[in-house]
């Protein structure tokens, strides 16, 4: 840096010679004139013991939040391509932010979705295979299949909001948003992230045609009755209980009707039931949400 | 070299490894200033905070690594100015501040004689010779002076022409030594009021 005056603009730092608090804090507040600022500028360029003295004169919630953001951002790396598409497409840079800190859309936990899914696909296409003689009558081969595929729903949206696998835990509390806009759409991605595998898989199990799509209100059940279940009790209670709304049936079905009839269409009319009312007690209680996420 | 200037040095070396904990902290000592500093550039809180963040994931991205010589401080203040005309540009000319509003709104502001040495622009005679530039001239040298900047990446902060820039530069410089020159000789340092306008 060149500059004409180098002596009048450098000699601010003498021995002890410090700004004033309320120069500092004029200056901050942009009710020192040009000159001065110029000046304060020249100073704080060099003088470190100014410079941290500056901080106080910023909103301390602002700088908190700005670490958050900060703090995720480079936990999760450098964008990917579809980060920038997204960000091409005109979703705001810090809910990008927010959600690639999500950990069920990270790299590790998307490929343990799909290690888990291959393994239980592969057992019952196996077991179908073996045991049956690929004539499929009761389908018990893809209890294992069905139990799991909801319950990786719910893995992903715990992982995204218990504070002990989330480095941005406190994002909850400095979101730049509401946190319930927050919560849900960490709790969406999460959603989307296991059940597009989910419904992948579907496909490829020995099983009827429409299991697919058959295995898509359960899982949005489960996510309902998670949501709802956090606004009343903790978050690993409500993941115990949104996880034996699940399991329990499937299990019960199993042993004693055909495994595939806790999919099947008047279940279906049951999940969805279930699925609504879960949605409206969340909705109702929605300003518990992050007491029950960040407790 | 002070202590504080060493501390600042190891939070950047350990921030360029990978140290989480060390980014939080050069976060800490720094975000402060470099909000306010930005501020006075960019009407828009939202542009100035991204600015500030981007600034901090280019140094632990290592996208800008220290090569020693100059101070920390205006080492990060090189990088968060640029990354404000990034942001500036992304975001359309809205919000830049004009000249005319970015004028202090007042100089209400009593500065005690003891502080006004010490900043060190009034018994340079520098402050009137400053004061009495045009806001434009004087935008157009705190661009390249103050904040380093070149002329295009000057031109792009105030949102004029390149040779703009260079001609108001070249103009409030000379217009700068005729004042420095006016003021020479028995003129006392106390003789003029901080803060006329
Ligand atoms: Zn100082």
């Amino acid at each position: 840096m060149t500059t004409p005056f180098p002596d009048q603009v450098a000699s601010a730092d003498g021995p002890g010679g410090h700004l004033g608090g309320e120069v500092l804090a004029a200056y901050a507040t942009n009710r020192l004139d040009e000159v001065a600022a110029w000046s304060v500028e020249a100073h704080v360029t060099t003088c470190s013991a100014c410079r941290v003295a500056l901080r106080a004169f910023v909103d301390r919630d602002r700088l908190a939040r700005n670490r958050s953001v900060l703090l995720a951002a480079a936990a999760v790396g450098e964008p990917g391509p579809a980060r920038r598409l997204l960000s091409r497409v005109g979703v705001p840079e810090h809910l990008l932010g927010l959600l690639a800190a999500t950990p069920s859309l990270r790299r590790s936990w998307l490929l343990s979705v799909l290690g888990v899914l291959a393994v239980v696909a592969g057992e019952s296409v196996l077991a179908n295979h073996l045991w049956n003689r690929g004539s499929g009558s009761t389908w018990g081969v893809l209890v294992p299949f069905l139990l799991v595929g909801p319950l990786l729903v719910l893995g992903g949206v715990a992982l995204a909001f218990l504070p002990l696998f989330d480095p941005s835990h406190q994002l909850a509390a400095a979101a730049p948003f509401p946190g319930v806009n927050l919560l849900l759409a960490r709790a969406v991605s999460a959603l989307l992230a296991a059940l597009l595998p989910v419904a992948v898989a579907a496909f490829f199990v020995p099983g009827p045609g429409w299991l697919p799509a058959a295995m898509l209100l359960p899982c949005l059940a489960v996510w309902c009755v998670a949501l709802a279940a956090v606004t009343v009790v903790g978050a690993t209670a409500a993941a115990v209980v949104s996880a034996a709304t699940w399991v329990l049936p499937v299990i019960v079905v199993a042993a004693s009707h055909p495994a595939l009839a806790v999919v099947r269409w008047h279940a279906q009319v049951a999940w969805a039931a279930l699925a609504a009312a879960a949605a409206v007690v969340a909705f109702v209680r929605r300003d518990r949400f992050e007491m029950g996420w960040t407790r | 070299m002070s202590s504080d200037a060493s501390h600042d040095l190891e939070l950047l070396r350990a921030v360029a490894a990978g140290d989480e904990e060390a980014l939080g902290r050069l976060y800490d000592r720094h975000a402060g200033w470099l909000t306010v500093r930005l501020s006075r550039r960019c009407s828009s809180p939202e542009v100035v905070d991204q600015a500030v963040q981007d600034t901090f994931l280019a140094l632990w991205r290592g996208a800008e690594t220290y090569r020693g010589g100059g101070d920390v401080g205006a080492f990060i203040w090189g990088i968060g100015i640029r990354r404000l005309i990034d942001a500036l540009r992304r975001e359309g000319p809205s919000m830049r501040w004009s000249w005319s509003t970015r004028r202090s709104k007042s100089s209400e502001v009593v500065v005690s004689a003891e502080d006004q040495v010490l900043v060190g622009v009034e018994h340079g005679r520098l402050a009137p010779a400053l004061a009495s530039l045009s806001p434009e001239l004087r935008a157009a040298l705190e661009a390249t002076v103050l904040d380093g900047l070149t002329t295009a990446e000057a031109a792009r902060l105030l949102g004029v022409a390149e040779g703009t820039v260079k001609s108001r530069c070249h103009r409030a410089r000379q217009a700068l030594r005729a004042a420095l020159a006016d003021a020479q000789g028995p003129t006392l340092p106390n003789e003029h009021t901080w803060g006329t306008t």
